[in-house]
């Protein structure tokens, strides 16, 4: 009888001609030889080499000097992501509705002399920017001074801040439109030991221009809002 | 009359489950009710309601939260009370108390705060003067005591069975704790804070917010699985004083059983259970089945070989989809299932010794886990023989495959015989049903009978006394609804009373006095024409006869008089429904107190209800 099931099975199959694995993204992959032709293209920096945050770029290729492309799960949002970053998965959430998602990413290369934690939160349904900016300074222990910045894209709005009470060293950004989208991002940093506070807030004043170029990079997906 | 009995557990967590029915219109009824019950006080003092549906600027968060503000004052005392919903079921939970904080959380978390300010100024409250206090269940509690520890929103927090916070959440939420950890503990990235020895973490946190002002109270069920678990997920209690209910005595607590199960078994429970539940919720049975296992159940009506071949042949993309789905969450559902086979004698006996489970249902279960593992071993073994035959290319490639495709069968027949199989053993056995108590647990309800004391209980939202009076079983007296009917039946007794004398002065008006009326106008009239014939002259026709004249006039009319005009009868009948309802309303209430006369309490509460 097994005999039987096993004949019956291999003729219907060379009738068929065989079916494909599908990957669960939508492509074919009856080889893995694609994904390796992928593997070796990769670049070779911190974000790629990181399995988590790979899953999150959608191209080996710049779209600037040192940042790559980025897309949320939920498809809300894209915005350029550092090359010297990766993301935190324990921190990573995303609501099954698609009406929020947080995304932790930071320096993994502890031998940098000042490294930078970013804290960013989508939600699809935040009606007023005040009452968010009055959110963000009581997680930031201070009443933060924003100020606006230009953006590129139309119909988003930026205001971005930086911490001065001493109680957090850091900076941040709200970016928002009218369909009720809003990231808040949170950029903390942190020094080497021994390097004075001076030195330090120097390094981070130099590189809070790099962090204003990731939250002016982001950019809504409309067709997502609630 | 002090606010402090305000602060009673039966009193608040009966408050805040009546807030779950999400109607302000009737919180401060239902407040002053609640008050009565529990204290045996009228309270006379005064009740204002503002909801956050009312609230501007917490609409900013949309849908995703829901609370009520009470402001509350008497003698002197102003304080406000908050009610904050946590929105999200139990299962998203189980998802969310591995650590990460999802952003629907942290959005009630900014909520609760900003409707909390907004409620401030919306009754005008001074925090010099007065208190703002919050009440809680479940996530409400964990919420409530975020803002609380962290930015100082509340003076007191409540919660019953009430989930605490985690370190990892508050180094999330604030960032100025997140800065001293990384300064106390050296930290560079914020993945780093996992590698600190949880006790040391534990202790620094609990420090850390020492003295921020805000007092947390949480009266927690033994058997509450929320909080059982989520120590175990590092939830620090510490911040609380916690009391500790047993509130279901016919098992032993559930935290002192979870205890004995190692973490790692624990946290492949968890796994399986919210898979499983958010399945469940979706689309029952097969659902979960489809959510833990990535495969369609219903792909096949019935498992037969002819049916294997048939699928295989005319619905490719599912045979497609099936293997696909097995090959990327077996591997995960059989590991947690491995984990919990090897550990499920511990697991059953645990449960069968606490009460959980019956004997038999320990045996099939343990029984059928192993068979599942085994099962669940071959169906991977069948499905990677299928991946692996598929995952090359080159001229061999066709034959490869359909040797691969031979082993479907295998997988069909694993899919719709061996697993449901187990699984309806399982689901025979009744255990999930026995299981469902500890979900029951998590209520308010069951914590409420078990703090109550004497003859009092409750069901649902409801007071319920017990009388032992007359022998025989004790009867049960739901003193909510005689409340409720008692007030609220002689209330439409006395509007009837009052439109039967509203129909009786309308009958007089009506009737009697029209009647009156008319007839006066009647003689009047005739009067008019005897006194004046001359004037009624061409009336009475004179004018057909020219050599006549009109000299005088006697009006021959009868005016009967008004018979049958009168509803007394209708009227008696209506008064004497009236009378014999009240004489049901009081023969009931005297009839309950008469169960309870040892009760004083009873007989007051019934004077009472009626002036709420």
């Amino acid at each position: 009888m097994r005999l039987r099931i096993v004949i019956a099975l291999i003729l219907t199959t060379l009738i068929v001609g065989g079916c494909e694995v599908s990957n669960g993204d939508g492509s074919n992959q009856s080889s893995g030889k694609g994904k390796q032709n992928e593997v070796e293209s990769k670049p070779d920096v911190a974000a790629f080499n990181d399995p988590f945050t790979e899953e999150f770029l959608t191209s080996t290729k710049p779209v600037r000097d040192g940042y790559y492309p980025l897309k949320a799960k939920t498809g809300a949002f894209t915005l350029d992501f550092p090359e010297d970053m990766v993301m935190d998965d324990t921190g990573y959430s995303k609501d099954s509705d698609g009406g929020s998602e947080v995304i932790i990413f930071y320096h993994p290369d502890n031998d940098r002399d000042l490294v930078w934690s970013i804290t960013l939160e989508y939600y699809a349904f935040m009606v007023d920017e005040e009452i968010s900016k009055k959110s963000m300074s009581g997680r930031f222990s201070e009443e933060l001074q924003f100020e606006s910045l230009e953006s590129e894209v139309e119909g988003q709005k930026i205001e971005f801040a930086e911490a001065k009470s001493g109680k957090v060293d850091g900076v941040t950004g709200l970016v928002w439109n009218d369909n009720n989208q809003q990231i808040q991002f949170y950029a903390t940093w942190n020094c080497k030991d021994g390097l004075s506070g001076e030195e330090c807030a120097k390094i981070a004043d130099s590189e809070t221009s790099g962090i204003k170029t990731i939250i002016e990079s982001i950019k809504f997906d409309t067709n997502k809002s609630e | 009359m002090s606010l402090d009995k305000i602060k009673l557990d039966t009193v608040w967590m009966r408050l805040v489950d009546t807030e779950y029915g999400n109607d302000p219109d009737k919180m401060e009824q239902a407040f002053k009710t609640i008050y009565l019950e529990e204290t045996g006080e009228l309270f006379e003092g005064d009740v204002e309601v503002y909801h956050s549906s009312d609230s501007e600027s917490t609409s900013n968060f949309k849908s995703h939260y829901d609370g009520t503000a009470l402001s509350i004052s008497s003698e002197g005392e102003h304080n406000l009370y908050v009610i904050s919903q946590g929105t999200q079921g139990m299962e998203d939970w189980l998802y969310n108390i591995k650590g990460p904080f999802s952003g629907v959380t942290v959005k009630q978390v900014e909520a609760a705060k900003e409707f909390t300010e907004d409620a401030k100024r919306h009754f005008d409250i001074n925090p010099e003067e007065s208190e703002v206090i919050s009440f809680n269940h479940s996530l409400g509690l964990h919420n409530s005591g975020m803002t609380g520890l962290t930015e100082g929103t509340f003076d007191e927090v409540y919660g019953v069975n009430g989930l605490m916070v985690s370190p990892y959440e508050l180094a999330r939420y604030d960032f100025a704790f997140a800065q001293e950890i990384n300064n106390e503990f050296d930290l560079r990235n914020p993945k780093e804070i996992r590698d600190i020895p949880f006790a040391e973490l534990r202790q620094f946190t609990v420090d850390y917010y020492r003295d921020n002002g805000t007092k947390i109270h949480n009266v927690v069920s033994e058997d509450d699985p929320l909080y059982s678990i989520s120590e175990k997920f590092g939830f620090i209690t510490e911040f609380s004083d916690t009391k500790i209910v047993d509130t279901n005595p016919d098992v032993s607590g559930l935290k002192e059983m979870i205890d004995k199960i190692p973490a790692p078994v624990i946290e492949s429970l968890r796994v399986l259970a919210t898979d499983y539940a958010e399945g469940d919720e979706k689309g029952g049975f097969n659902q979960s089945m489809n959510q833990l296992l990535g495969a369609n159940l219903e792909s096949l009506d019935e498992y037969s070989l002819g049916g294997a071949v048939k699928w295989y042949r005319e619905h490719p993309e599912e045979v497609d989809q099936t293997i696909s789905g097995l090959n990327d969450n077996l591997p995960r559902v059989l590991e947690n299932i491995r984990l919990m086979e090897e550990n499920s004698d511990v697991i059953f006996t645990e449960l069968y010794k606490g009460g959980y489970i019956t004997a038999d249902q320990r045996k099939v279960m343990i029984e059928e886990l192993g068979n599942l593992e085994k099962e669940l071993t071959n169906l991977q073994e069948a499905v990677q023989f299928n991946v692996n035959m598929h995952d090359d290319d080159g001229w061999f490639d066709k034959i490869r495959r359909g040797i691969g495709d031979t082993g479907l069968a295998a997988v069909a027949a694993i899919l719709y015989y061996k697993i449901p199989n187990s699984l309806d053993r399982i689901k025979e056995s009744g255990t999930l049903e026995s299981l469902e108590g500890i979900v029951e647990s998590h209520s308010i309800t069951e914590m409420l009978n078990a703090l109550a004391g004497g003859n009092r209980s409750y069901v649902g939202k409801d007071l319920v006394f017990t009388s032992d009076a007359g022998g025989g079983d004790p009867i049960k007296v739901n003193m909510s609804a005689a409340m409720r009917l008692y007030t609220q039946g002689i209330t439409s007794l006395e509007v009837k009373q009052t439109l039967i004398s509203e129909l009786e002065t309308m009958v007089r008006d009506e009737l009697e006095f029209a009647y009156k009326d008319e007839k006066w106008k009647v003689m009047r009239e005739i009067n008019n024409v005897e006194s004046s014939p001359r004037s009624y002259a061409f009336e009475l026709g004179q004018h057909r006869f020219p050599s006549y004249k009109v000299s005088f006039v006697n009006v021959h009319h009868e005016i009967y008089p008004l018979e049958q005009a009168d509803l007394d009868e209708e009227i008696a009948d209506m008064k004497l429904s009236v009378d014999t309802g009240f004489s049901y309303i009081e023969n009931y209430r005297k009839a309950i107190e008469e169960l309870f006369k040892e009760d004083e309490e009873v007989s007051t509460l019934f004077d009472l209800s009626r002036r709420i």
